[in-house]
């Protein structure tokens, strides 16, 4: 309860501070959505070229870009304090946070809650609720349910990329750009339908980094898809708790490299 | 001119320091790159329509767009952004050279160490490694026709030129407006997409093409993509060489006059 408070404050705060520069946060909103349209022009412009991919259409394609934006802008919301720590742990300033009797990883999510992704949220939700409306879907209670939570299961995917690269920043005091790799790689993935890659790759992003549990194969459900990787048809359904299992290890390899922290001085 | 090549060099020793950060980044490109490829193929086996390019022509022009990432002009440089924000613009304002000149040698030694970093291991990569992997068909083919080698130089330098002096443009902007971000921003989107490194720009609608070839950011990425690749047969080189020298020339003079009129605007403040 009391963690519950406490983060409550840190993003009071931090929203606070945020709107403190109104006309900046606002273009930088609107800066990110438009970003993001461009890019989604890149899926319109091939759709237009060659009409389909393996069997899904653009707007099927959309449905699975818009929801991986969604999720993704809200786990960079929640995150940017753990994005950030290797620069905190170079400047010595994460020192401050460990001498706090508090835990240091709702202290780093407390950070800050960064506002500015919210223009690319818009931008997810605008893809994604457009798909939405074009396609002709057989909505089930279940099925909006199933939507309903993989998006906190998905953040918790990414928020445990997020972690591991805390972690390794703590272990090996640099900030580590790699780890893009797997974020924003990732959503670039995540933006095409799991189905278009090869085995390997497909199997690496379903059972070694579930991003695809979180995001197409619930999609699958919804769109009343199947893949041949999982001939389970019923697996999009408890997928997306390989979301929360993912951030629950990448915890505890968090705690672990609490205790291997050695300070850069200063 | 020796104050200007001197400049030049320390410049180049000091940006050279970020290796650590290059391979990052470069270990994202390939990433991106291999995404790009594979959805593409998938593209390219999900229908019967005619493609603007054969794919091999395509995943090479995706390998040499990843290759020269470093030299578009898709940011401002943060280190003018500070100059104007803390007012130590005025030290360049003192320095007994053209200002303009100055400030587009700068860009040209940003743009040039960014690019260098990255571009051997990227070919190497998509040229070499890639078919040893067993992924010939990733691979970026390189050109059987020895001429297009020297062609292709010409057109990257001239690329590098016109990045230059639109970068050299978009930082002068800085002294009218207080944060950079929002220019950086769009500048950014702009030209990752009309260059061509979102998308190809010979994959957007027909109708869109002769916009796409006149339009500056052409000249950056796809003109010199596509003459190594062989989209563009070699009788049309100088043409697009021309072109770009026409845009090298507009963002040049643009820039000139930014500055003049900016030098008049500037107010530093205190201090």
């Amino acid at each position: 309860m009391d963690h519950i408070r406490l983060y409550g404050a840190y993003a009071a705060q931090s929203f606070k501070s945020q709107l403190e520069y109104r006309a900046s946060l606002f273009l930088q909103m609107l800066g990110q959505f438009l970003i993001n349209i461009i890019e989604f022009s890149a899926l319109w412009t091939l759709f237009d070229r060659f009409g389909n991919l393996k069997g899904w259409t653009l707007e099927e394609a959309a449905f699975c870009y818009g929801l991986v934006g969604i999720i993704f802008a809200l786990a960079d919301f929640l995150t940017r304090g753990l994005d950030i720590a290797g620069d905190l742990i170079r400047s010595g300033e994460f020192d401050r946070f460990l001498l706090r009797p508090r835990s240091v990883f709702l202290q780093l999510l407390g950070y800050e809650l960064s506002l500015k992704r919210m223009g690319r949220f818009a931008q997810g939700a605008f893809i994604f609720f457009w798909a939405l409306s074009r396609l002709s879907l057989e909505w089930s209670t279940g099925k909006i349910l199933l939507i309903l939570y993989t998006i906190p299961c998905g953040i918790a995917f990414f928020m445990g990329l997020m972690t591991i690269q805390a972690a390794l920043s703590i272990k090996s005091v640099q900030s580590l750009e790699f780890m893009n790799v797997l974020t924003y790689g990732g959503v670039q993935t995540a933006q095409y339908p799991l189905s278009i890659y090869r085995n390997l790759f497909r199997r690496f992003f379903t059972f070694a980094v579930p991003l695809g549990c979180v995001t197409y194969y619930p999609s699958l459900i919804v769109l009343g898809k199947s893949d041949s990787l999982v001939s389970w048809a019923g697996f999009g359904w408890i997928s997306p708790l390989a979301g929360l299992a993912f951030l629950g290890l990448s915890l505890m390899l968090f705690t672990r490299a609490l205790s291997w922290y050695v300070s850069t001085g200063s | 001119m020796r104050p200007y090549i001197k400049f030049l060099k320390t410049r180049f020793q000091s940006l050279l320091q970020y290796r650590a950060a290059a391979w990052a980044g470069i270990v994202c490109q390939f990433f991106w790159g291999i995404i790009m490829i594979m959805a593409l193929e998938a593209f390219y086996r999900s229908s019967d329509r005619t493609a603007p390019m054969e794919l091999s022509r395509a995943v090479g022009y995706i390998w040499l767009g990843q290759a020269f990432l470093g030299m578009l002009p898709w940011n401002i440089d943060r280190d003018m952004d500070r100059m104007v924000r803390d007012g130590s613009l005025c030290y360049e304002l003192l320095k007994p050279l053209d200002l303009h000149f100055y400030w587009f040698l700068r860009a040209f030694s940003w743009r040039f160490s960014t690019m260098i970093l990255r571009v051997i291991p990227q070919l190497i990569f998509a040229a070499l490694i890639l078919p040893m992997l067993g992924l010939g068909e990733w691979a970026l083919i390189l050109p059987k026709n020895p001429l297009v080698y020297p062609l292709w130089v010409v057109s990257v330098f001239l690329a590098l030129l016109l990045s230059s002096t639109i970068t050299t443009a978009a930082n002068i902007t800085l002294i009218w407006s207080v944060s950079g971000s929002g220019t950086s921003q769009l500048l950014g989107s702009f030209v990752t997409l009309f260059s061509g490194m979102v998308v190809p720009l010979p994959f957007f609608p027909d109708r869109w093409q002769a916009f796409l070839t006149f339009q500056p950011f052409h000249g950056l990425c796809d003109g010199p993509n596509r003459i190594f690749t062989g989209d563009i047969p070699l009788s049309r080189v100088p043409g697009e060489w021309g072109l770009q020298v026409f845009w090298i020339l507009f963002f040049f003079l643009l820039g000139r006059i930014l500055t003049a009129a900016g030098q008049k605007h500037l107010a530093v403040q205190g201090g």
